[in-house]
């Protein structure tokens, strides 16, 4: 009898814990890097301290402040002095002041490499696979349990395979390939398993790119999302880190491998997909959906806010207007972004569109500030999700769409497909 | 017969794809009881929170808790005192983290769609069954597998590590 194949993530835990392990098991492990944020690190800070514990292996910790960037209200003032005692008293030396998102920032450390296990006391720290890692978030329970001891407990999840091929439409992003998996999936079609995606497409997907689709697999119910490492895997390593990773590119696995789904996309049949109100897998093709007014448009947060994305809104927004009225926002994921789009002349040419260009943090996407919503408003963004009463009052909406569409709909000010105002 | 360790409370029925949103908006993000005990409930129409009393059950469907992974709805659900979840199926985070809390979680595929919101039970959370008190029907719940329960047992992840440092 053969041994199948497993999946990469089985292989990756098998590797880790030096013995065959499947789908189902309870595993406990290391954990190679652990990331917490202003608001959840704050959650667990009072238990740490009366339990007496210590930070086991600081050098492993990153701690965010993105959330409360900078502090609207004095309580979470409050509350992000309290991360800031912590983090000087436990003597953790990765503190990342007001420098983005925690997950973009997870993307551009050196520490995630392919083959990492990371948490993250956030749901969307699924986003650091992208490079071909484990990565899964946890609640601060769970995060505090890891700052003390080093490890804990996973259940191995099952593997789906997807492998994306053809050639995208110009104005199709890996945020409209997330969604085409959203409404494969649902709200729960990924539940406790792991997508291990295989970028087979003509142009390749970019780094940015696939950082929006592992993103967005949370919203699928999925404990991890992770590419294959290939020769886009390679290169993002090479120029973030200065030298190229040592790194054996795994094989495909052959069919008879244990996946419990497969699925094929051609993403060259996909057209700008939108999330409308209030889930973030209630997709439907932009140009099936009423032009509706809108009353903001919204690009940033982890799952948008990269390069590739204000490189793009830049594009379509250049030489022209926002819409009269509307309230257009742009936020960076990360403060090395925002300089990339500094020194690249996007951020001028956004702000001469009339966009507001604020500064790295999570923002309107948590509900947190920099345009959150009014009684009544109608808002296009580029976040992660769009439940009831999330950015605002419960009659406020949210329609999610991927930065292309976001930027068609700003000129407009009505819900707009990319392809009304292309060629730009 | 009810034993001791049985109360009778009634049940909130929730639906399908209940998210940390509606069970608590990130605007009531805080630590204290007056930060985050007004959040509870609140992507719902406010007469449903207050009609909520200590000890109450949430049931629900399908991806229960899907969402957040932030913890200050299990705050708001100790503050308000929710004495159990029972739904068809959990989102992990939240799962992870209502154990974490020592707030008994049980699975049962079709209670949501069996009971109606404010009817009164007894909930068994040793034995793992609800108890309809119109009826007297008891009906057995799945409880979570066994590495969870002495975490529960135990109060939570924080007195479980405790009782087992050495």
């Amino acid at each position: 009898m053969t041994i199948c194949t497993q999946p990469l993530l089985e292989s990756l835990f098998s590797a880790r814990l030096a013995r065959p392990v499947r789908a189902g098991e309870v595993v406990q492990t290391p954990v190679d890097l652990v990331m917490a944020h202003d608001a959840t690190l704050s959650l667990l800070i009072e238990d740490f301290e009366r339990l007496g514990q210590t930070v086991r292996m600081p050098e492993r910790v990153m701690v965010t402040c993105d959330h409360f960037a900078p502090p609207a209200r004095i309580d979470w003032a409050n509350l992000q002095r309290d991360v800031l005692a912590f983090v000087r008293r436990h003597g953790v030396p990765d503190l990342r002041m007001y420098q983005g998102i925690c997950h973009q920032l997870l993307l551009e450390d050196p520490r995630l490499l392919p083959g990492t296990v990371t948490v993250g006391a956030d749901s969307h720290t699924l986003l650091a696979g992208a490079v071909g890692g484990f990565a899964t978030g946890l609640g601060a329970t769970d995060i505090l349990a890891i700052l003390a001891t080093g490890e804990t407990w996973f259940q191995v999840p099952a593997s789906v395979q997807v492998v994306l091929t053809g050639t995208r439409k110009p104005w199709v992003m890996g945020r409209d390939v997330a969604f085409h998996l959203l409404r494969h999936f649902g709200e729960d079609g990924a539940a406790y398993r792991a997508l291990e995606l295989w970028d087979d497409t003509g142009d390749g997907l970019s780094m940015d790119a696939r950082a929006a689709i592992t993103c967005m697999a949370t919203e699928m119910g999925a404990k991890a999302a992770l590419f294959a490492p290939d020769a886009v895997t390679v290169e993002y390593l090479r120029l973030r880190d200065g030298k190229a990773p040592e790194l054996p590119l795994p094989p495909r696995p052959p069919a008879d491998t244990a996946y419990v789904e497969a699925l094929a996309v051609d993403v060259g049949t996909l057209d700008s997909l939108i999330a409308c109100p209030f889930s973030p897998a209630n997709v439907h093709p932009v140009r099936e959906v009423e032009p509706v007014p809108l009353d903001e448009v919204y690009i940033g947060s982890c799952a948008g806010g990269r390069l590739e994305d204000l490189a793009l809104a830049a594009r379509m927004l250049s030489g022209k207007q926002v819409a009269r009225g509307l309230k257009v926002i742009a936020v960076p994921s990360s403060v090395r972004v925002m300089g990339q789009a500094m020194t690249a002349g996007y951020l001028q040419t956004l702000l001469d569109a009339g966009v507001c260009v604020s500064n790295p943090s999570c923002g309107a996407c948590g509900g947190i500030d920099k345009g959150v919503l009014a009684s009544g408003d109608r808002a296009l963004m580029t976040s992660t999700r769009n439940f009831r009463g999330r950015l605002g009052p419960r009659d406020s909406e949210v329609y999610l769409a991927s930065t292309a569409t976001c930027a068609a709909s700003a000129l407009t000010g009505r819900l707009t497909a990319p392809e009304e105002v292309w060629p730009c | 017969m009810l034993s001791e360790r049985t109360r009778t409370v009634r049940v909130l029925v929730l639906g399908d794809d209940v998210n940390t949103d509606l069970l608590h908006p990130p605007r009531f993000f805080g630590t204290t009881q007056e930060a985050v005990l007004p959040g509870f409930l609140a992507g719902y129409p406010p007469e449903v929170a207050a009609a909520f009393r200590p000890g109450d059950l949430l049931v629900g469907g399908r991806n229960f808790g899907c969402g957040s992974s932030r913890e200050a709805y299990v705050r708001a659900f100790r503050y308000a005192g929710v004495g159990g979840i029972i739904a068809h199926s959990f989102a992990r985070i939240f799962y992870r983290n209502c154990i974490n809390a020592g707030i008994p979680l049980a699975h049962h595929p079709m209670l949501y769609r069996e009971l109606t919101s404010w009817e009164e039970v007894a909930f068994d959370s040793a034995a793992w069954h609800v108890t309809r008190v119109s009826t007297g029907d008891t009906i057995p719940l799945t409880p979570p597998p066994a590495h969870l329960q002495r975490i529960l047992a135990a109060g939570g992840l924080l007195a479980y590590l405790a009782l087992n440092a050495t």
